[in-house]
């Protein structure tokens, strides 16, 4: 009978996905970023690609706004880079103004072939340029996604 | 029939258990550079939902990012169930050790009001290592009450080492909608013990004689605060008076699979209606003289109306999130053949606790 409760006690623990990363919330010189709404459940496969979403708030904390140009940001596998989409929340542009003070949120989403790489793990790093700064997120691709 | 009581009771309280663990309110803290199961914590923070009814049009979310006091800090307004918290993601990288005063975190409502939350005696101060991070979640008033804000600012009290007055975190949330949803608070699981009286019976099922008294388990699950679905059994036992010679120690049992409608008239306060399809039949431990032809196991439909009163607030503000209930109300089941076909109505009076 105690195994039985032990059992169910274990299979409640059980459900949670794997970790792929860390809490982040930093401040670059002019702004503070945060990825609290990662997700490490959510990353899929589609037809022969992993496809990541990687959700991060953003604030402007300088005095002055900023333009923002999102369009070049990659995530790096094993010293190789791919290109990665990130949009704003609302707006669904990837070039903007960011006034003091404002926050915003952009989503991410990159398409990874499978087949381009060996089973194995991979520390990928996400790179979003914010202005003349670049965010840098660590996102653990592990040996099974890529069965 | 010990094993099978058993395995209910840590059926029950696993179940409890994990509801407990999903609650505590500071959830955990880690130094950056080291393997902790950070995102696991926020997966299991957000399990508790961003409340709408605060979220920006540009982020879809309350969130509230500040550099004060030389930390950085996340803010979101999140809610469950039961009830509302403000998640706070605090990194230090300001070079000290500091120390985060959630004993004197102070909620400023409408501008003019001030709140302090509902914290257990377990709640203590936090210090934070240069370069580490916290994640907490501090319980709000309950939701009847949160509903009513349209601005609250929040204080958190922070002290850095070798200074003696403290520094104040300071955010502002403004409310953008309400969502009916958002403001209710409920029990998502209910266990009830129901025990009582029989009171009448008409029918074939008289013939079986009176039976004295019923007791039986009924387990609701609710997906929303009105609507919810269950399983109950009910022994009615000792007939007395039978002319087919049934024993005191017979009994009819029934289980059903039923609907469940709840309606608050206060947050401790329900009515509830449990209708229901199932079956029933004859046990007897004595061998009986002339049972008859009928089937012992027959189609059937009941209903429940129990009136429910919890002994403490849906919500309170405090780690606990199982709560206990009295109730009392009538059971009136029908059968449509065999030996207990016709009706039987009996009384109620029910103890449960839900979470």
């Amino acid at each position: 009978m105690k195994l039985l409760c032990l059992l169910f006690l274990a299979s409640c623990s059980t459900y949670f996905p794997p970790i792929r990363g860390q809490y982040t919330l930093t401040t670059l010189k002019h702004f503070m970023i945060s990825n609290m709404y990662v997700n490490p459940s959510n990353l899929r496969e589609q037809n022969g690609f992993l496809i990541i979403n990687y959700d991060v708030i953003v604030k402007n904390v300088d005095k002055e706004s900023h333009d923002i140009d999102v369009e070049k940001s990659v995530i790096e596998i094993s010293e190789r880079s791919f290109p990665m989409e990130c949009k704003r929340y609302h707006e669904h542009d990837e070039k903007f103004s960011m006034a003091s003070g404002a926050q915003t949120r952009l989503i991410c989403l990159a398409r990874i072939r499978k087949s381009d790489f060996a089973i194995s793990d991979y520390e990928s790093i996400l790179e979003i340029p914010l202005d003349k700064e670049i965010a840098k997120f660590v996102y653990l691709l592990r040996a099974e996604d890529f069965k | 029939m010990r094993r099978i009581f058993a395995f209910i009771f840590c059926f029950l309280f696993s179940l409890s258990a994990l509801a407990q663990n999903l609650d505590s309110v500071v959830i955990v803290g880690g130094a950056i550079g080291t393997i902790v199961s950070s995102q696991y914590a926020i997966y299991q923070s957000l399990v508790k939902r961003e409340l709408k009814g605060w979220s920006t049009q540009e982020t879809g979310t309350s969130v509230k990012l500040e550099n004060q006091c030389g930390i950085e800090t996340e803010f979101h307004l999140i809610g469950d169930y039961k009830r509302n918290y403000i998640m706070v993601g605090i990194s230090n990288n300001s070079g000290e050790q500091v120390s985060l005063n959630f004993r004197k975190v102070k909620f400023v409502v409408n501008n003019s009001s001030h709140r302090y939350p509902g914290y257990s005696y377990q709640v203590t101060d936090e210090l934070v290592n240069n370069g580490w991070w916290v994640l907490a979640s501090i319980p709000l008033p309950n939701k009847e009450e949160f509903a009513t804000y349209n601005d609250l600012k929040v204080e958190i009290p922070v002290i850095r080492s070798g200074k003696k007055k403290p520094c104040h975190i300071v955010t502002e949330f403004k409310r953008t909608g309400h969502y009916p949803k958002e403001e209710e608070s409920y029990n998502v699981f209910e266990f009830m013990l129901d025990l009582g009286p029989s009171i009448a019976q008409s029918g074939k099922v008289r013939d079986l004689g009176v039976p004295n008294f019923i007791w039986g388990m009924n387990f609701n699950w609710y997906y929303s605060a009105k609507h919810g679905a269950g399983m109950a059994f009910q022994w009615e036992d000792g007939f007395n008076d039978s002319p087919y010679g049934y024993s005191s120690y017979g009994s009819i049992f029934s289980g059903d699979f039923h609907y469940t409608h709840r309606t608050f008239f206060k947050p401790k306060v329900s009515l509830n209606f449990e209708p229901g399809i199932g079956f029933q039949g004859v046990y007897s431990n004595y061998s009986c003289n002339s049972c008859g032809t009928g089937t012992n196991s027959t189609f059937m439909v009941d209903y429940r109306l129990m009136l429910q009163y919890a002994f403490a607030d849906l919500n309170i503000a405090d780690t606990s999130v199982m709560n206990y209930f009295m109730g009392a109300g009538i059971v009136h089941q029908y059968g449509f053949s065999g030996e207990t076909e016709g009706s039987r109505l009996g009384l109620l009076f029910r103890l449960g606790f839900g979470f």
